[in-house]
C-alpha cells in the first residue's frame, strides 16, 4: 500500500468504501470444490475459540421485526437465493484429514424453518416469543455436524414477523451482515416484482479468497516478515494493568462485559475535532486509549491491537466471511507530550501499522512467542477497535418497517463472556449520533465493578483533551480525586518442564498418553514442553481431542494453553483415568 | 440461455407484459417455449411474475413446461407465489400437480407452531418425563415448545433438533389437529389478499 493512499485513509479522506478502487480490481482463481476446504487464518482462530470455550456459541443473533404487509412467499425465496448465493451460510467445519476443514454443503440440505406464533396470546412487546427466539438461534449449535449459520421466519401475525439471522464469527464478520442484509432486500424486491435477481457481482467465494491469500505467502516471505517483526516489536512486555486483585493461576477466561454510549455533543466534537486535526476518528480515540494506559499503567511505551475490516478491496467488498485484518500500534509517549503531540505520534504509529504485511495474527503472536513463555501474551493484551462498518439494514419494502428486535431477558450489564483479552475497547461510530463504547475486562483481574469504570475513566480523558488539546499527558487525570488503584503484579512465569522431566517421571506416565505425546510433539523430541518443533494451537487441539476420544479424559484447551506442558496433561490423565476406573 | 431469436423475443415480450393475445398469435413450439431469455427464464417464467392469467393459461395450453425451473432454480409456481399472483400461482400448481410433479413449494417446510406446554400435556398419553429440565424436574407449563411438520416437538425451532416428544400416532394426530387445531398453512393463504390477480408484479 503507498503512502498517499494510507495518507488517505488515516484522514478519513479515502475514496475506498463498498465499491473498491479500479485499481484494486482484480479477478482470483475460482478453487475447486471437490472436497474439504482448508479454513482461512481468521476461522481458525474462531474454531480454535470454539474448542477453547467448549462449542458454547459466542455471537448474537439478530432478529429483525418486520411490521407490515409481508410477502411470506417471497421472503422464501430470498431467503433460499442467499443460502444459495453465499457458501459460508451452508458450510459445517468438521475435523477432517487430522485438521479442521470446511465443507460445503449443497443448497437442497438447507432448511430454513418457518414458526409460528401466532396462536399465542399477544402481550405488549412479545417478550416471551423474542426470547424463546434468541434461545432456538442459539440451539444446536455444532460447528462440525451442520452450518452454524441459521435463518427462521416467525410468524406472529399477518403483518407481524421476525426474521432471525444466526451468524456466527467463523462465517461472517460485521460487514458481512451488512453484505448479507443489502443482498436480501433485493433478492426480496425481485421476487415481488416477479423478476429474476440480479446475479452477484462477485464470482469468487470466500473459499476462493482464502486460497488466494494463502498463496500470497512462501515460507520464505513469512520469514522474512517474521523477522521484521521480531526485530520492530523486540522487548516488548505485557503492561502491568491497574487491576483489582492478582491474575489468579487457572482461572478460565471470561470478561465483564459493559456498553454505554458517549453524550452525543461529545461525539460530534470529537468527529469535527479530528476533521480539524487532519486525522480519523480512530486516531484520536486510540491516542485518547493510550493516555489512559499510560497514566493507569506508568508506562511510556505500549503495543495495543485493533481490527480493521479490510474491505476496501473489490476482492473483499461483497464477500461474506471473516474478512477482518488486523492492525498492531507500537506508540512511544516518551517526554511528557502534549495531547496533539500524542495524536501526531499515533497517526504515525497508525501509518507505520499499515504499512506493514499481515502475518496470520495468531502466527505472528506464535512467531513472537515460540515456547509460550508471555502471560499474557502483549499482542493479545489489549485491543481497541473502531467499528464504522455500515449499519445492517434491510430494506425489504416501503410498506414494511424493519427495526432491530431485542429479546430483552439477557443478563444486566456487566456480565461475565469467554473471552482472552485482558482488555477490549470496542467503539462503533456511525458517523453521526452518540458513539458506544464497549468494554470487556478479564475476571482474573477484576471485579464486574471494573468494566464501567474503565469507561467512566476513558470518558474522562476524552472530555479533558476536548477542553484543552495541548494539555500535557502528565496533567490528563483520568481518575477521580482521592480515587487510587493497584497494578497488577507480574503475573508469576508459568511452570516448565524441564528438559529431562519425561525422562525422570517415566515410571509415573501411562504409557499411552506418553504415545500421544510423542505423535503430537514429533518423533524423537523428548521434551515435556508442546510448543517445540513448530507445534500449534491447532496441534494442542487435535491431540486433546484425541485423548478425550480414545481415552475420555477431558483436559480444557485453555488449561492446556495456560501451561503446556506434558506435567498439564498427566495431571488430568491421572484424574480422569481415575474417575473412568470408579465408574466402572 | 439464447441470444434469442426475433420470435423468441417477441414470446418473451408478450409473456413479460401479459399480452395474452401475441402469445395466440405466435403459436409457439416446444422449442421456443423452452428458450431461455439472457436472465435465464423462460416465457412461462416471465408470464409467472406478470401474474396475468390468460397469458399464462395460454402458455400452459401452448405447451409450456409448469415444472420446469431455471437456474435460480425457481418454478414458474414459485415465482407467481412470491410476486403474490395468488390465481395465477393456483393454475400453475394445478397443471404442475397434472403433470406429476412435488408440490414442492404448496406449504413453506420446516414448519412449527408453537404451544405453552400446558396446551400438550392435555393428551392423554402425554409422557411424564417429557419436557424435564436437565435435573430431571417437569418444566413449567408457560415454557413454550413447538409442534412441527411431522408431529414431533421439539423445544427449539429446528426440527429434529432437541426433541421432546415423537411418539406419532394416530391418536396423537387426531389431538393436534383437532384439539390443538394444527395445521400447516397453505403457500396460498401467506399471501396477502391485497395481492391477488395482480397485472402489476
Amino acid at each position: 500500500m503507498n503512502n498517499g493512499r494510507l495518507r488517505r485513509l488515516l484522514t478519513g479522506r479515502s475514496g475506498a468504501g463498498r465499491g473498491g478502487s479500479a485499481s484494486a480490481r482484480r479477478s482470483i482463481p475460482v478453487v475447486a470444490r471437490h472436497g474439504p476446504l482448508d479454513l482461512s487464518p481468521n476461522q481458525l482462530h474462531e474454531w480454535l475459540h470454539d474448542q477453547e470455550f467448549g462449542g458454547v456459541p459466542l455471537h448474537d443473533p439478530l432478529l429483525l421485526r418486520l411490521r407490515g404487509p409481508l410477502r411470506v412467499p417471497a421472503l422464501r425465496t430470498a431467503l433460499h437465493a442467499l443460502v444459495a448465493r453465499h457458501e459460508l451460510l451452508r458450510t459445517r467445519f468438521p475435523v477432517l484429514d487430522g485438521g479442521p476443514r470446511q465443507v460445503i454443503e449443497p443448497v437442497d440440505r438447507i432448511r430454513v424453518p418457518f414458526a409460528d406464533f401466532s396462536a399465542l396470546p399477544t402481550d405488549a412487546g412479545r417478550r416471551r416469543e423474542l426470547a424463546a427466539l434468541h434461545r432456538a438461534a442459539l440451539s444446536g449449535y455444532a460447528l462440525d455436524r451442520c452450518p452454524p449459520g441459521r435463518f427462521a421466519l416467525a410468524r406472529f401475525g399477518p403483518t407481524d414477523h421476525v426474521l432471525v439471522m444466526s451468524v456466527p464469527h467463523i462465517v461472517a464478520d460485521l460487514w458481512s451482515v451488512s453484505v448479507l442484509s443489502q443482498d436480501l432486500s433485493a433478492l426480496y424486491r425481485a421476487a415481488v416484482a416477479g423478476r429474476p435477481a440480479e446475479p452477484r457481482a462477485q464470482e469468487h467465494d470466500f473459499a476462493d479468497y482464502v486460497a488466494w491469500q494463502a498463496a500470497q505467502w512462501t515460507p520464505e516471505t513469512r520469514a522474512e516478515e517474521l523477522l521484521r517483526w521480531q526485530r520492530g516489536l523486540h522487548g516488548i512486555t505485557a503492561l502491568p494493568l491497574p487491576a483489582d486483585h492478582p491474575r489468579s493461576a487457572g482461572t478460565p477466561a471470561r470478561c465483564w462485559t459493559h456498553t454505554e454510549s458517549l453524550d452525543p455533543t461529545v461525539s460530534q466534537r470529537l468527529r469535527v475535532w479530528s476533521r480539524s486535526e487532519n486525522v480519523t476518528l480512530f486516531v484520536t480515540l486510540l491516542a485518547a486509549f493510550h493516555c489512559l494506559l499510560a497514566r493507569t499503567c506508568g508506562v511510556e511505551r505500549m503495543v495495543t491491537s485493533s481490527s480493521s475490516a479490510n474491505r476496501e478491496s473489490d476482492l473483499t467488498a461483497g464477500l461474506v466471511g471473516p474478512v477482518p485484518d488486523y492492525l498492531v500500534t507500537d506508540n512511544d509517549l516518551a517526554g511528557d507530550p502534549g495531547f496533539r503531540e500524542v495524536l501526531h505520534r499515533t497517526g504515525d504509529a497508525v501509518l507505520g501499522a499499515h504499512g506493514r504485511k499481515t502475518l496470520p495474527h495468531d502466527e505472528l503472536v506464535q512467531g513472537l512467542d515460540p515456547g509460550r513463555e508471555l502471560r499474557p501474551h502483549p499482542l493479545h493484551q489489549i485491543y481497541f477497535n473502531l467499528l464504522s462498518t455500515p449499519r445492517a439494514q434491510a430494506r425489504l419494502s416501503p410498506q414494511l418497517s424493519v427495526t432491530v428486535a431485542s429479546a430483552d431477558d439477557g443478563p444486566r450489564e456487566p456480565f461475565l463472556i469467554p473471552e482472552n483479552a485482558d482488555l477490549t475497547v470496542d467503539c462503533f461510530d456511525y458517523g453521526t449520533g452518540p458513539i458506544v463504547f464497549q468494554l470487556r475486562c478479564t475476571a482474573e483481574l477484576y471485579t464486574a465493578a471494573a468494566a464501567p469504570r474503565w469507561l467512566r475513566w476513558y470518558r474522562s480523558v476524552l472530555r479533558q483533551i476536548l477542553e484543552e488539546p495541548d494539555t500535557r499527558l502528565s496533567r490528563i487525570r483520568p481518575l477521580a480525586a482521592g480515587e487510587e488503584i493497584t497494578l497488577a503484579p507480574a503475573p508469576r512465569p508459568r511452570s516448565r518442564c524441564p528438559s529431562d522431566w519425561i525422562e525422570k517421571n517415566a515410571a509415573r506416565i501411562d504409557g499411552r498418553l506418553l504415545g500421544i505425546w510423542a505423535k503430537a510433539v514429533g518423533p524423537g523430541h523428548r521434551s515435556g514442553e508442546f510448543f517445540q518443533n513448530g507445534r500449534t494451537e491447532v496441534d494442542a487441539a487435535m491431540m486433546l481431542r484425541r485423548i478425550e476420544r480414545d481415552h475420555g479424559v477431558r483436559v480444557a484447551l485453555g488449561d492446556f494453553l495456560r501451561a503446556p506442558t506434558i506435567s498439564t496433561l498427566l495431571t488430568a490423565w491421572t484424574a480422569g483415568t481415575s474417575q473412568t476406573r470408579e465408574h466402572t | 440461455m439464447t441470444a434469442g431469436s426475433r420470435r423468441d423475443i417477441a414470446l418473451w415480450t408478450a409473456s413479460r407484459t401479459g399480452d395474452s393475445a401475441k402469445i395466440h398469435d405466435l403459436a409457439p413450439t416446444a422449442e421456443e417455449l423452452a428458450a431461455k431469455d439472457e436472465t435465464g427464464w423462460r416465457a412461462l417464467d416471465r408470464a409467472a411474475g406478470h401474474g396475468d392469467v390468460a397469458t399464462v393459461t395460454a402458455l400452459l395450453e401452448a405447451g409450456a413446461d409448469p415444472l420446469a425451473t431455471g437456474e435460480d432454480e425457481r418454478s414458474p409456481y414459485g415465482i407467481a407465489l412470491a410476486a403474490g399472483h395468488r390465481d395465477a400461482a393456483r393454475i400453475l400448481r394445478e397443471h404442475a400437480q397434472r403433470a406429476g410433479g412435488e408440490s414442492r413449494a404448496a406449504s413453506w417446510m420446516p414448519y412449527c407452531r408453537a404451544y405453552p406446554l400446558n396446551a400438550l400435556r392435555a393428551y392423554r398419553d402425554w409422557p411424564a418425563e417429557a419436557a424435564t429440565d436437565p435435573d430431571g424436574e417437569p418444566l413449567p407449563d408457560s415454557t413454550l415448545v413447538y409442534l412441527h411438520h411431522d408431529f414431533t416437538v421439539t423445544s427449539a425451532i429446528w426440527p429434529g433438533e432437541d426433541v421432546v416428544f415423537d411418539a406419532r400416532t394416530a391418536e396423537w394426530e387426531r389431538f393436534c389437529r383437532q384439539e390443538l387445531g394444527f395445521a400447516v398453512p397453505d403457500d396460498l393463504d401467506l399471501v396477502p389478499e391485497a395481492t391477488t390477480g395482480g397485472r402489476h408484479g
